[in-house]
């Protein structure tokens, strides 16, 4: 059984609808990503999944069960962590605030040592622990939205664009953890842009065009397709 | 000297009890950005809950070694029925609206406050009612002048309240969530936190607060009727709006200062109170159109 099926969702905003009968699977331990242009419903697709956005038709299930229907404060508790579109991390609140914010939901008393593992991943962060979150530098406040994610200890980790806006140095770094992320144990749904880097760090991907997917496959296939490369991939 | 720091302490006190209420205000636009119009006449229903208590328990006959303890249970229980009465005021009338323009819970909120205040006067009728004032009369001697053992209990009533609901927010896991709630709801979800809850719980401690400051203005002043809140709930408004909506330490100051303002410009002049809500009042406009974040409104950058 895969770790996460989305199952043929439709996702309406208001009367716009932003996707149409969208399918995908995860299993566990992939990285898997979602490249497609802007407004293609990238985000959307994973609003769904963490519960911000239900879908109004269709299933999304975890590990089997149903999830379309529970409400994202719910769904954080069955494994999904979600680091969003924009970071929206809590500007006005400490970094180590942030982060105990994202442990939550733990009542296993062991979030010191995934408090531990972020700063390991992140150094800059147990640096700047004490400081205001809005006063850290754009780069800074993506490590705290990942590791802030990351303090759920999610099963599947869903990122949203965690390399937008940041120095090409910065995006080496960024792509560097997600590997590790995933080497120690986490799945991961990745969204971007930069389709190139996501597609060497991904075992598959979809392809999304107006809510639609409209292509997927082996990350190799599709870095190797003429149709991606045009679109995608600037070759 | 005698004058002016009998006029400090009148003002502190009153402050006090705007700045009880005015916390209510600021705690509940901090998370969903509603001015909850019904607020001043919450206070108004935890004063007469309070004096319900007192007559009920005959507590005005207690020994003053049973006070001690009488009292801290007065507060306690008032406090819990009025952050109660909160509670499902938000859950029928605010709730229901979350999704909605914003326009409608603000009107929702007007219509509320009409309600509580039909609901007291027919209750209670339109007349001034007695208050005992429970807590220990007499005065300190300073030397020069004197000061009301009342008005010292009050203010340290107030500031343990206000103390305690800091380090709660401060401090604790759902002190936590409240802030997080309101600077980001859908983030806060995204971290488990069950919006819903932390609304219901910041309307339950404005109540509660509310409902302390209402005892305390029928202590002080020995009398209370159906539309105090009225007027005090606009005053209370006005220092959260003077500290920076949604500030829990602006709406503490605020309340104080314009408590001040009230005191000294009515013992200084012969204006009449009538002249000092239009200071206060026009206090609110300028700090509106010169400083809307108020004294101490957010000042970090929202990247
Ligand atoms: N809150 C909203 N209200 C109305 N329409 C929305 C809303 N959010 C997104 N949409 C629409 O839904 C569609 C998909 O948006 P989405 O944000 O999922 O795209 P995306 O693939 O993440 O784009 P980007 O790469 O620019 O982030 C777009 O057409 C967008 O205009
Ligand atoms: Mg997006």
């Amino acid at each position: 059984m895969a770790l996460l099926e989305v199952d043929g969702i439709d996702v309406f905003y208001g009367r716009v609808q932003a996707l149409r009968k969208v399918n995908l699977t995860v299993d566990e331990g992939e990285i898997v990503s979602l490249i497609g242009s802007n407004g293609a419903g990238k985000t959307t697709t994973l609003r769904a999944i963490s519960g911000l956005t239900p879908p109004s038709s269709g299933q999304i299930r975890l590990r089997g069960q149903d999830i379309s229907r529970t409400p994202a404060e719910v769904i954080v508790g069955k494994g999904v962590g979600h680091a969003p579109e924009g970071r929206r991390i809590f500007a006005r609140m400490t970094v180590r605030e942030n982060l105990d914010l994202g442990a939550y939901i733990r009542r296993d008393g062991q979030t010191r040592a995934d408090l531990e593992r972020v700063f390991t991943l992140f150094p800059r962060l147990k640096e700047r622990h004490g400081q205001l979150a809005g006063t850290l530098s754009g780069g800074e406040q993506q490590m705290l939205a990942i590791g802030r994610a990351l303090m759920s200890k999610p099963q599947i980790l869903l990122l949203d664009e965690p390399s937008l806006g940041l120095a090409p140095i910065l995006v080496d770094t960024i792509f560097q953890v997600i590997q590790d992320i995933n080497k120690s144990g986490t799945t991961v749904l990745l969204i971007e842009q930069n389709a190139l880097k996501a597609l060497a760090v991904a075992g598959r991907a979809y392809v999304l065009e107006t809510g639609r997917i409209v292509k997927e496959g082996s990350a190799k296939a599709l870095r190797e397709s003429p149709d991606v490369q045009k679109a995608y991939l600037g070759i | 000297m005698r004058f002016f720091v009998d006029t400090l302490s009148l003002g502190i006190t009153q402050g006090a009890v705007f700045a009880l209420i005015a916390l209510g205000y600021t705690l509940v636009y901090g998370i969903i950005e509603l001015i909850n119009f019904a607020h001043g006449d919450v206070f108004t229903i935890g004063a007469f809950i309070g004096l319900n208590l007192i007559a009920l328990f005959g507590m005005q006959t207690w020994s003053p070694a049973l006070l001690v303890p009488g009292l801290i249970l007065l507060f306690a229980v008032t406090m819990a029925l009025n952050g109660l009465l909160g509670m499902a005021i938000e859950r029928v009338a605010y709730r229901p609206l979350r999704n909605a323009p914003r326009l409608a819970p603000l009107i929702t909120a007007v219509g509320m406050s009409f309600f509580l205040e039909g609901v007291l006067y027919l209750v209670r009728g339109p007349n001034q009612i007695a208050y005992p004032n429970l807590f220990p009369s007499g005065s300190v001697s300073l030397g020069f002048a004197s000061v009301g053992l009342t008005n010292l209990v009050i203010v340290a009533v107030t500031v343990v309240l206000m103390v305690g609901l800091h380090q709660f927010i401060q401090r604790t896991r759902v002190g936590r969530a409240m802030r997080a709630t309101a600077q980001d709801r859908d983030a806060a979800r995204l971290m488990g936190i069950n919006i819903n809850r932390i609304i219901a719980i910041t309307f339950f401690i404005g109540s509660a607060l509310a409902a302390a400051g209402g005892i305390i203005y029928g202590f002080y002043n020995e009398s209370i009727s159906f539309d105090l809140g009225f007027r005090s709930g606009l005053i209370a408004f006005t220092a959260a709006v003077f500290g920076g909506i949604g500030n829990v330490v602006g709406a503490s100051l605020g309340g104080f200062i314009i408590g001040l303002i009230i005191a000294f410009s009515t013992s200084y002049t012969s204006w009449g109170l009538q002249w000092a809500d239009v200071i206060v009042f026009s206090i609110l406009i300028l700090v509106l159109v010169f400083r809307p974040t108020g004294l101490l409104g957010m000042r970090v950058p929202e990247k």
